[in-house]
């Protein structure tokens, strides 16, 4: 087995679609890491995604998942990859155990007692027909399955949006446990920041097809701030410095990309932490410099 | 490895047309049934003139009904894919389009033999009720449709492919379907004019079946086309199953 320090590389990736551009987008998710690939709905998340699962073929550009190329040695890549949509894509007609019965041919390391411990754990049942589920309970079933072949990489498409906050922390414990080994690696695509604020180690910020920002979450989180200043105050500050302006009625608030640096330029103003929801909102809207 | 993967995707594939072939084969069986007892009927109050005509008209309708039975199960897996969302995401799982295409087609054959089996049986039980025997049209009848049944599943799938400008598609479908489609239009003319008389009581069999040998080779003839057919079949819905988002 081939050793690797990225479960995923993504070098220059370009694809062209009528009304879209995935523009040359880069980034790594280094093995045993959690990477929160967060932007908001159309920025090219399920795109990038569908790409490197090669259900898609890109235009440009160069793949390589578990240091293998995804083009080359794509089925074997996929008996070591797990894949989590954000919909069921099993038919209403199979139940738990038919789930097992397809896989088992499918993956060489499909584990028949890890699953039907996490079916047990999820409390699903085993005879019950897909089609009378319910949403919580399909994707849990759909996390059973993508964790039952001991994947060394799990890529998840929106898997937790529209679970309740409870079964969302559920399956985001589970996730933490798959993770122990340092052996695994998560791409977690999502655009309810607060999950990815919980559990991942590294973010990735992509908007209108480019990457905006990759790196550490906490050095992320800690590089950027909310200066809140009245109109004045604005004036003074370095438009390099700045992100983007929210305006309202009482002043402004400054999204910084340099805390450090802007608490020492602006000592009088007061500068908020921001979370990963805040600088969300200040990149989207970063070519309009003022918004409300 | 290979079979455990092949074994998984019958399995997948039969579960999903299961339940309404269950439904098809009790109608067809309701249908069949029907047929023996209409035959006699018709025969003794003389509904067609001439007994050949009679042996053509039941081949052919009979033949005809159980080919649209099957042409239900391709269409039944693949809807089912598309409504599941599988098509959409298949490509995410570690199977190539040339896995499934195998075990889809495996189906198919097992039942389109079954079919051809309760053909032969109904026409069997037919001709002994009957001044009339078919069953030759009816096997060269059903193996045509089948022929045509395999074909418009090639058209359709090739149709959407050749949209996104499949290349491949070139090399494998058109060369072999042109000379296919050569060597079995006269089939298609003789064998749907091919009928027998019943087997005379005091003719020795072997003697009748080299009588008869023309009709043999029509039906032979017929048969490799439709594997010559399944065969590319599986190679266009294979490709179909690989195809990507472009």
């Amino acid at each position: 087995m081939t050793e690797y320090e990225n479960a995923i590389e993504i070098k220059g990736v370009t694809k062209y679609y009528d009304g879209f551009t995935l523009d040359n987008i880069s980034f790594d998710v280094p093995k045993g890491c959690i990477m929160g690939f967060i932007g908001q709905n159309g920025a090219g998340k399920t795109t990038t995604i569908r790409s490197l699962l090669r259900i898609t073929d890109i235009n440009s550009g160069e793949i390589r998942l578990l240091g293998l190329d995804h083009i080359k040695d794509e089925t074997a890549i996929k008996k070591r990859i797990a894949v989590v949509f954000d919909e069921l894509p099993f038919h209403d007609v199979f139940n738990a155990r038919d789930m097992a019965r397809i896989f088992e041919g499918m993956y060489p390391e499909w584990d028949n007692a890890a699953y039907m411990q996490y079916i047990e754990r999820f409390q699903l049942p085993v005879k019950k027909k897909i089609g009378q589920f319910s949403k919580g309970m399909k994707m849990k079933l759909q996390i059973a399955c993508a964790l039952s072949h001991n994947a060394e990489l799990l890529v998840m498409d929106e898997a937790t949006t529209g679970l309740d906050p409870v079964v969302r922390d559920e399956i985001l414990h589970i996730f933490m446990e798959y993770l122990q080994n340092g052996e695994r690696s998560i791409l977690m695509s999502s655009h309810i920041t607060s999950d990815l604020e919980k559990i991942a180690d590294m973010v990735t910020f992509i908007d209108k097809g480019k990457i905006l920002l990759t790196g550490y979450k906490d050095e992320i989180i800690e590089q950027h701030g909310i200066i809140k200043c009245n109109k004045e105050k604005l004036q003074e500050i370095d438009s390099g410095d700045i992100v983007s302006i929210r305006t309202n009625n009482f002043g402004a608030e400054v999204m910084v990309n340099d805390r450090e640096n802007a608490s020492y330029k602006y000592r009088d103003c007061v500068i908020d932490p921001a979370s990963l929801d805040d600088i969300m909102l200040y990149y989207v809207h970063r070519d309009m410099k003022e918004w409300s | 490895m290979m079979d455990a993967l092949n074994r998984s995707l019958r399995f997948r594939d039969f579960s999903l047309i299961k339940r309404n072939l269950k439904l098809r084969t009790i109608l067809l069986g309701c249908f069949l049934l029907m047929m023996c007892l209409i035959a006699p009927l018709m025969s003794a109050g003389g509904f067609l003139s001439d007994d050949d005509l009679s042996g053509m008209f039941f081949g052919i309708v009979i033949a005809a009904f159980l080919a649209a039975f099957l042409t239900n199960v391709e269409y039944d897996a693949d809807k089912a894919d598309e409504d599941a969302g599988w098509k959409r995401c298949r490509l995410a799982f570690p199977y190539s389009g040339t896995d499934h295409a195998a075990a889809r087609y495996q189906i198919k054959t097992v039942i389109m033999f079954i079919y051809g089996g309760l053909l032969f049986l109904c026409s069997v039980v037919i001709s002994a009720l009957c001044r009339f025997s078919f069953t030759g049209t009816a096997i060269n009848c059903y193996l045509l449709f089948l022929c045509l049944l395999e074909l418009s599943c090639i058209v359709r799938r090739s149709a959407g492919m050749l949209l996104h400008e499949h290349r491949q598609l070139k090399r494998i479908l058109i060369v072999p379907a042109s000379l296919l489609l050569l060597l079995w239009v006269p089939s298609l003319l003789r064998g749907l004019l091919q009928n027998e008389p019943a087997l005379p009581d005091n003719t020795d069999p072997i003697t009748y079946l080299a009588e008869h040998i023309g009709a043999l080779y029509i039906t032979l003839l017929t048969f490799v086309i439709l594997c010559g057919l399944l065969y590319v079949g599986r190679k266009v819905t294979a490709l179909e199953f690989d195809r990507r988002d472009s």
